[in-house]
């Protein structure tokens, strides 16, 4: 069980800083973003991302800050730091990578 | 408290945060849903619903604050006991060695930290000093003790010291007879001390009081020590006030002293008043600096009030020195403690870096096998610092585990020092597992933690993931640097091994020759006793000639012994720093060398010890109180005082510390040197000149008797009851065999040569359990590369040499390792060795051999199953 739940973390992870590669956004923007990018895979409350959010700014990948939006309205805004950006290079290599080490596992043993 | 403030502050501040970055969504969120409602009450109902629970998310963000490190550590941990679980063998071969490692290591420390760490148990005990006496020309003389006057114009005149005592242990004072208490009169040992002696060291007694300087202008008065209170007297809570007899004399008990009260000798029985007559034989003097006062500014003090005492004589030629009291327990016990101890300290530290080593070693291999595993949890997202602390937590469960174990085996360690006490500790030491000692347990557990933990876990989380997991999990990492690790770490346990057997082989050398070695005497079958003859019975040489007449004749008749003799001093106790002069050959007082010793025995000792007569005629019943007075010299003398000429015939006469001067004495015999004991130099016999008179012209009041018997069991009673016979106060002592005498002075280079060996030899096992374990790694690891290179055609020496290669280059560069600390280090130990040079081919070539055998097998284990490896299975495996 904990190991799902691992692996969920990753993959958020990897959603988030992609989505914040385009720029600083506030909690609402990336998951508005998260769910218009991955269509209904992620039916995930609002809410759970605010863990993730802190999570990634514990370890040094985003940092926040109070900021307006277009309409005026107050709100946090996350951007990627360097470490960030690394991070999500290496992130997407290893995503691939496990995607093709799960393909091998689960191929027919000869 | 301000800390805790902020920490407080900061953490409501993140709340507050929260909680508005929150209503932040929910207003965004609200403003969209208005599209799809049109009640804006409706709206926020529906932007509250699509972010869930607010006291949730709340939750969750605290947790990933705040439990993440805990939650963490408590899964490494549990992730950590299944993995060590799942690999028995490896998790039991890590927790023994390091239980081996930390076990010794913490036995030595409870040890040294009770002989020479902890502060002695008196008050204020930085500032207590011990004041000896050093010839100024003549360095024979060491640390002896200084004139009473001394002790007396220091503690009336000096400004640097708060009080100034007097004890001392010299020539006879320490021994006194208790008699009348029902059975036979018994020697015991009662030191002679100042009445400033207790409220210096600031200790109080258990029961009564201590001296007073009233107690000086009373009758004799005694304070006993705990241990004697309880054995002779059953602890009887009524002693104060009860009177006991001491030499002869009514003594006053005027107190006991606390159980855990001590000062050198560790053996006192009890404390008398020190009286001026007494100390004329010189006292040890210790006293209190003042605060603030160094030990320097107390020194030139000291030289200065010694130097108006003594203007001139004998003691002009002998200079106080000032010492650290600490230090000088130490050196009380034993010249070697502090040497012995550091040294001990410092093999079981080498030994507990090649547990580490070897650890680190075992570990790094299985991490190899384990790479696949590590390089998923990497790509799954485990960030590379929780992959470290992953193997780190392993590392601490095993290093927990282990200190356990070595806890329990150190514990065991100091029971068995306890019972045996192989060795004389410093006075008042208590060597046992406490606080300290667990502190220091705990400490070490933490560093080799890191020791062994902190390699592997740098290269669990580094590296390129892609590489690791295309290779599959088959040995990446041991192909590459840390292979090259698992070779430095194989090269440095030979080396450290090979330091160790060196020294281990150097003192258990040494010891064996100590033993060995040819004393001039041979102690076959004799045994060895004592008697005092109490001053006010005997005070006449008449009454104590009679009475060692009678005792020797009596002795004769016993049943099972087969020669007696008396004598002065018995092996391997001789020698003395007197002067002597020769008749005919001028000298200046002052510049003689004070390094003659003067024993009186009867006719019969020098054939009953068979020390050969050299020259000239024993001694023979013709000597005796009013025949001519005459001596006897050892080689020793005559080689050094006659140079060449013939001592036969010669007259020479001694002179004493208070200058007196003994009769002419003619020179009628030499006889071969009986080797003895030194006291600033333990690793050494001593071959001084000593003369020897006939016993019946020199009548002392206290004698050693030596006699020869077949009877291993020759009872004490028998002895006893021949001396109570003559009299009834006359304590004896004894008997004990001659040789365990000399036993006694090897105890610590026994004990060094098997506390050395025991490391030495766990050196060994250790490293070679670490090269086989890492040798079977590298073949487990490659079976399916063995199985192709045999399937394509390899030899059996092929496959040979390929195990052989991984680890005979780091054997041979540990061993050259070996032989440069060995002549790097070679000084270290010179001093505690006997009759052997430190690099010496006898040693290095044997040792050299042992660790190459030790190795070839370790070696050629893996080797043969390398060798066994079926390529068809092999390469089935994949």
């Amino acid at each position: 069980m904990a190991n799902k739940l691992d692996m969920l973390h990753g993959t958020l992870d990897l959603l988030i800083l992609r989505t914040l590669q385009w720029g600083p956004q506030h909690g609402h923007g990336i998951g508005q973003s998260i769910r218009a990018s991955s269509g209904a895979l992620l039916q995930v409350e609002h809410g759970s991302l605010y863990p993730a959010l802190h999570r990634l700014r514990r370890e040094g990948w985003i940092e926040s800050e109070w900021g307006v939006t277009d309409n005026n309205q107050r709100a946090k805004f996350y951007r990627l730091t360097s470490s960030g950006k690394k991070q999500l290079l290496s992130e997407e290599s290893n995503w691939k990578l496990f995607v093709k080490a799960m393909a091998r596992t689960a191929r027919p043993q000869e | 408290m301000v800390k805790r403030f902020l920490w407080w502050w900061r953490r409501k501040q993140e709340a507050l945060d929260l909680e508005e970055e929150l209503k932040a969504h929910v207003a965004i969120e609200t403003r969209e849903q208005l599209q799809s409602h049109a009640d804006s009450e409706e709206a926020h109902r529906a932007a509250r619903k699509a972010l869930g629970s607010m006291t949730r998310i709340t939750e969750e963000v605290h947790d990933v604050w705040r439990f993440v490190w805990f939650d963490d550590f408590v899964r490494d941990f549990r992730f950590g006991v299944r993995t060590l679980r799942r690999n028995p063998g490896f998790t039991l071969v890590a927790i023994v060695t390091l239980a081996i490692g930390i076990g010794s290591t913490v036995a030595v420390f409870s040890v040294l930290d009770a002989a020479l760490l902890r502060p002695l148990p008196y008050k204020d005990p930085d500032r207590l000093v011990a004041i000896w006496g050093h010839g100024i020309r003549d360095s024979n003389l060491s640390k002896i003790f200084l004139d009473y006057e001394d002790f007396e114009s220091f503690s009336a005149r000096a400004n640097t010291f708060d009080s100034v005592a007097a004890a001392t242990w010299a020539g006879p004072a320490a021994n006194h007879v208790l008699s009348g208490r029902g059975t036979s009169a018994r020697q015991i040992i009662g030191i002679p001390v100042s009445a400033s002696f207790f409220p210096l060291l600031g200790v109080s007694p258990a029961l009564g009081r201590t001296f007073t300087a009233d107690d000086e202008r009373r009758g004799c008065s005694v304070v006993l020590s705990h241990r004697f209170w309880s054995s002779t007297f059953g602890a009887d809570g009524n002693i104060v006030g009860q009177t006991v007899t001491l030499d002869q004399k009514a003594c006053t008990v005027l107190g006991v002293m606390p159980a855990k009260f001590a000062f050198f000798p560790a053996k006192t029985d009890a404390w008398l008043l020190l009286e001026p007559e007494v100390g004329k034989f010189g006292v040890g003097i210790f006293a209190r600096l003042r605060p603030g006062v160094t030990p320097s500014q107390a020194q030139t003090e000291a030289t200065r009030l010694h130097r108006e005492q003594h203007p001139a004589g004998l003691w002009h030629d002998i200079a106080p020195e000032v010492y650290d009291l600490h230090g000088e327990f130490a050196f009380l016990a034993s010249r070697t403690l502090r040497t012995t101890l550091i040294l001990m300290f410092a093999a079981v530290l080498l030994v507990l870096l090649i547990a580490c080593l070897n650890v680190a070693n075992l570990f790094l291999a299985r991490l190899s096998d384990r790479e696949r595993e590590l390089a998923v949890r990497a790509a799954v997202g485990s960030g590379q610092s929780r992959l470290a602390r992953q193997v780190l937590t392993e590392a601490m469960l095993l290093s927990l585990v282990g200190t356990i174990g070595g806890v329990a085996l150190a514990w065991a360690a100091i029971r068995y020092f306890q019972i045996t006490s192989p060795i004389e500790l410093t006075a008042g030491a208590d060597v046992a597992i406490n606080f300290r000692v667990l502190l220091f347990a705990a400490a070490l557990s933490s560093v080799t933690t890191l020791v062994f933990g902190w390699l592997p876990s740098v290269r669990a989380s580094r590296g390129d993931v892609i590489t690791r997991l295309r290779a599959g999990g088959r040995g990446s990492l041991a192909n590459n640097s840390s292979a090259g690790m698992t070779k430095i770490g194989i090269a440095a346990q030979i080396t450290l091994s090979f330091v160790l057997l060196i020294g281990a082989t150097l003192l258990l050398n040494s010891a064996l020759r100590m033993g060995n070695a040819d004393l001039g005497f041979d102690p076959t079958s004799l045994y060895a006793s004592s008697v005092s003859l109490p001053a006010s019975r005997y005070a006449t040489n008449e009454q104590r000639r009679r009475f060692y007449e009678s005792l020797e004749e009596r002795l004769r008749g016993l049943q099972g012994v087969a020669g007696v003799a008396l004598a002065s001093k018995l092996p391997p106790d001789a020698g003395g720093n007197q002067e002597i002069e020769v008749k005919g050959q001028p000298s200046e007082p002052g510049n003689r060398p004070h390094d003659v010793g003067a024993d009186a025995v009867t006719p019969g000792f020098f054939s009953l010890l068979q020390v050969p007569l050299i020259k000239g005629r024993q001694f023979d019943s013709r000597d005796r109180s009013n025949s001519e007075l005459v001596t006897i010299v050892n080689e020793a003398l005559a080689s050094e005082y006659f140079r060449g000429s013939d001592p036969i015939g010669q007259q020479i006469r001694l002179a004493d510390a208070q200058g007196n001067q003994s009769p002419w004495l003619a020179v009628v015999g030499v006889v071969g040197n009986i080797k003895h004991s030194e006291l600033m130099n333990e690793m050494r016999w001593a071959e001084t000149p000593i003369l020897y008179r006939p016993l019946l012209q020199e009548p002392r009041p206290a004698i050693g008797i030596v006699f020869k018997t077949s009877i291993a069991a020759f009872g004490n009673r028998a002895l006893e009851h021949a001396v109570n016979a003559l009299d009834v106060e006359v304590p004896v002592d004894g008997p004990e065999p001659l040789s365990g005498r000399i036993a006694k002075l090897l105890a610590y280079p026994n004990f060094r040569a098997v506390v050395l060996g025991f490391f030495a030899t766990c050196a060994l096992l250790l490293s070679a359990v670490g090269l086989y374990g890492v040798l079977m790694q590298v073949v487990a690891r490659r079976t399916a590369e063995f199985g192709v290179r045999r399937a394509i055609g390899a030899q059996t020496t092929d496959v040979i040499l390929l195990v052989l290669r991984q680890a005979g280059l780091p054997v041979l560069v540990g061993l050259f390792g070996g032989l440069v600390c060995t002549f790097a280090f070679r000084r270290v130990i010179s001093n505690l060795l006997f009759g052997i040079e430190a690099a010496n081919l006898m040693v290095l070539g044997p040792v050299t051999l042992t660790l190459l055998a030790v190795a070839a097998v370790a070696i050629a284990l893996p080797a043969l199953r390398a060798v066994r490896i079926d390529p068809i299975i092999a390469l089935r495996q994949d």
